[in-house]
């Protein structure tokens, strides 16, 4: 089908030049690399880094798979698949396993990925450091001189004030001993599968046109004090679907009397569970 | 031994702001103060007497000559530097001046503690060496632990004594000390003084009562021969 | 005796365009002096701080350094990094006004955790042990520790910050007019609280004032302040009682007595 577009929608030049910072980006993990972001499309926050890092690095013949928090169904993740879809003519999976390049928003799939697969978060803001220091001049040098005790101090703010760290998402991790980094808004659930990664994991800012990366086989550390590690999220429930007592939950309230469902938040993880327990 | 020794120095004040006046105080003073010695400055008042005291504390500066105290090396106090200065202050020259300068809101029995943790020897015991001294001087009980901010000009001079007495001084440099004092008072200061003559500390002191020199002084110095002659 | 020389100021000037802000500084300072540095609006002693302190990088002359660990270093040719870790580890500045020296957006024991996370600390528990430490020693309430700054009292502010800076151990400690807007009674206490505290920890410090009083009371000696230059120094009782310059007579003369 001829759509008058390049394939993946990008011209090469640009392509090009998205894939130099890439590659910037994998030799110092964590780092945020600024790159020359194009207009895409949609509007800003609708994933327009993630299109923007899929679509350099995506080849005839990749099978993409894109998630919404972990749902292959949500309008945002269909729509964006039918897009590189109509650009690039390429095969689109809903199943994590059958997939060569994943696109995520704020979810990390269940089943663990391989060493062929490439993951790419979307990113509403790459600096971790943003709320706590608005001058990005100033955060460019923390980050040079590693000088990160504004981010200690706000999670000691936090266990003094309510006991224990809040955050639960876009909870920060110290990538390859060195950068500060932002996980994107994933629960902090999924935080310690950063760690050590057989795939590569690329991250795309659309808005603040950023590029970070964390090669495969890195060490990713959440954040944390000795004496108040850092712990993930638990359910006394399981999924309702398919009985998992091991994946993220969501909860669903079913009815005007406020009763509650768990359910996988990852579909295709659901689904594969309920088919291995038949 | 040789403690201290004062060559050609001279003293003169100039008020740049009063007309660059001169004051010539005292001139081409040489003499050497032995250890143990007890030395009566005297003179007619106004004569330079506290003048000299302070200049052997660091506290005036001397306009020409040096003024060397023989520690276990040589310090000359007119062009020292300034931590040798508190050095020498803090462990081996005490003195004892006619006004108590006072930190505010500081109690009697911390400023005389003071003395002691500076020098580093407050241990488990001073505290009782401290309340005997004030005892003796007849400071009460009930004022240790106030400020002698609002006390009387004697009560301050003895705080002020004991301030300096406690301490483990080679040189005591005493102004008036037994000036705003009772007769009873002054002996206990007295014999206090002796006591540290009995110790070979060397002692300068400026009093008036010549019965009081004649008690403890074994040398008097009189400042009218430094007097500068186109006064 | 042997004490070691910390800080040695050579030929120090700065100019701001034309108007010479400082010019040709000399002076040492040795571990556990208390420096005063007086003058006047307009002499220069502020922006001699600014510079000693590394706020702002002179116009020229050299500051040589000694610090415990790693023998004497040109302060000014010093790469940016080892500048910025020195200056939020081995020394710390107490500003006049409390409100810059400290975060109003974290609590009490933030700001204190704040110098000490800039040194690396991993645990909790210190942190705010430490925390308490200090202000108890500052003689701020322990408890009030998760309190923000805006809740405490210009003193108690003030305070903070001292508790702030020197939480981290510091070698030299610079102080702006540490009592400038405060109230009298509120300044004596906070003198009080300086005075004890750098009797007990042998803290080197420059502290830089109008008020002679201040100087009085606090620093061992004096460097005194006019149009940029130091036109005299000592010890502080010496420069204080046989002023030799016309300009500190002028200073000392002027002092009201209470």
């Amino acid at each position: 089908m001829k759509t008058g577009f390049n394939f993946a929608y990008l011209d090469e030049a640009t392509k090009r030049m998205i894939r130099r910072k890439i590659l910037k980006a994998v030799c110092i993990p964590g780092y945020q690399c600024p790159f020359g972001g194009r207009e895409m499309p949609l509007a800003y926050g609708w994933g327009t880094g993630g299109i923007q890092v899929t679509a350099s690095i995506i080849g005839k013949q990749d099978i993409l798979k894109v998630i919404d928090q972990g749902a292959d169904d949500t309008t945002n993740a269909v729509s964006i698949k039918n897009f590189f879809k109509r650009v690039c003519n390429i095969m689109t999976t809903d199943k994590t396993a059958e997939a060569s390049l994943i696109q995520t928003r704020h979810r990390i799939p269940e089943t663990t990925l391989n060493k062929d697969q490439i993951i790419v978060y979307q990113v509403p803001q790459p600096e971790p450091l943003r709320k706590l220091e608005p001058k990005e001049k100033e955060t460019r040098k923390l980050h040079a001189y590693k000088e990160y005790a504004l981010m200690h101090v706000k999670l000691y703010e936090e266990i003094s004030q309510f006991g224990s760290v809040i955050k639960t998402w876009a909870y920060p991790v110290e990538t390859n001993n060195r950068y500060i980094t932002d996980p994107t808004p994933i629960p902090k659930f999924d935080n310690p599968k950063m760690n050590n990664m057989e795939a590569l994991q690329l991250f795309g800012a659309g808005r603040e046109k950023r590029i970070y990366a964390i090669p495969p086989y890195t060490k990713v550390k959440s954040l944390d004090f000795d004496d108040h590690p850092f712990e993930i999220q638990t359910w006394d429930e399981c999924c309702s679907i398919c009985g998992s007592t091991k994946s993220y939950l969501d909860e669903i309230i079913i009815n005007n009397e406020g009763e509650k469902n768990f359910i996988c938040s990852d579909t295709d993880f659901c689904k594969s569970n309920l088919e291995k327990n038949k | 031994m040789k403690i201290i020794e004062l060559k050609n120095v001279n003293k003169k004040f100039i008020l740049h702001n009063q007309k660059g006046t001169v004051l010539k105080v005292l001139k081409n003073i040489n003499l050497e103060i032995k250890t143990g010695e007890c030395i009566a400055l005297v003179g007619k008042s106004g004569i330079g007497k506290s003048t000299f005291l302070k200049m052997l504390y660091g506290n005036y500066l001397p306009s020409s000559g040096e003024i060397n105290i023989y520690n276990n090396n040589k310090i000359n106090i007119a062009n020292a530097l300034e931590h040798q200065i508190i050095n020498l202050r803090r462990y081996f020259i005490g003195y004892v001046s006619q006004f108590l300068r006072v930190l505010p809101r500081v109690p009697i029995i911390e400023i005389v503690s003071d003395t002691l943790k500076q020098q580093s020897l407050f241990d488990e015991h001073s505290l009782i060496k401290i309340k005997k001294l004030l005892s003796e001087l007849n400071i009460q009980e009930s004022m240790w632990n106030l400020s002698p901010l609002t006390f009387s000009g004697g009560e301050q001079q003895r705080v002020n004594l004991a301030k300096t007495l406690i301490g483990n001084y080679s040189i005591l440099l005493l102004d008036e000390p037994t000036a705003s004092l009772d007769d009873i008072n002054k002996s206990i200061v007295i014999d206090m003084i002796k006591s540290k003559l009995k110790k070979d500390v060397t002692i300068i002191v400026i009093v008036h009562d010549k019965k009081i020199r004649n008690e403890i002084c074994t040398r008097e110095i009189n400042l009218e021969k430094y007097i500068p002659n186109d006064n | 005796m042997n004490i070691k020389k910390i800080m040695h100021v050579e030929n120090l000037t700065h100019f701001y365009g034309n108007q010479i802000g400082c010019k040709n500084i000399n002076f040492d300072l040795y571990k556990g002096e208390i420096l005063g540095i007086v003058g006047e609006s307009g002499s220069g002693k502020s922006t001699l701080l600014k510079c000693l302190s590394g706020e702002i990088s002179p116009s020229a002359g050299k500051i040589n350094i000694s610090l415990d660990q790693g023998g004497v270093k040109d302060f000014l040719s010093l790469p940016e990094q080892e500048k910025r870790h020195l200056m939020r580890s081995m020394w710390g500045i107490v500003h006049q006004n409390p409100r810059d020296g400290l975060n109003l957006r974290i609590s009490a024991g933030g700001n204190i955790a704040e110098r000490l996370l800039n040194v690396s600390e991993k645990n909790y528990s210190f942190l705010r042990n430490t925390g308490k430490y200090w202000m108890k020693k500052t003689e701020m309430d322990p408890d009030r520790i998760d309190e923000f700054p805006l809740s405490f009292s210009g003193g108690m502010q003030q305070r903070l910050q001292i508790s702030k800076i020197l939480s981290s151990n510091p070698q030299i400690v610079f102080m702006d007019e540490p009592t400038g807007g405060l109230d009298v009674s509120v300044q004596a206490k906070i003198l009080d609280t300086i005075k004890s505290i750098v009797r007990d920890i042998n803290v080197t410090m420059i502290i830089v004032t109008h008020d002679l009083a201040v100087v009085r009371f606090l620093t061992d000696k004096l460097l005194v302040m006019k149009d940029g230059i130091i036109v005299e120094s000592g010890l502080t009782d010496r420069v204080l009682d046989d002023p030799q310059h016309s300009y500190t007579q002028l200073l000392t003369s002027s002092i009201l007595q209470v």
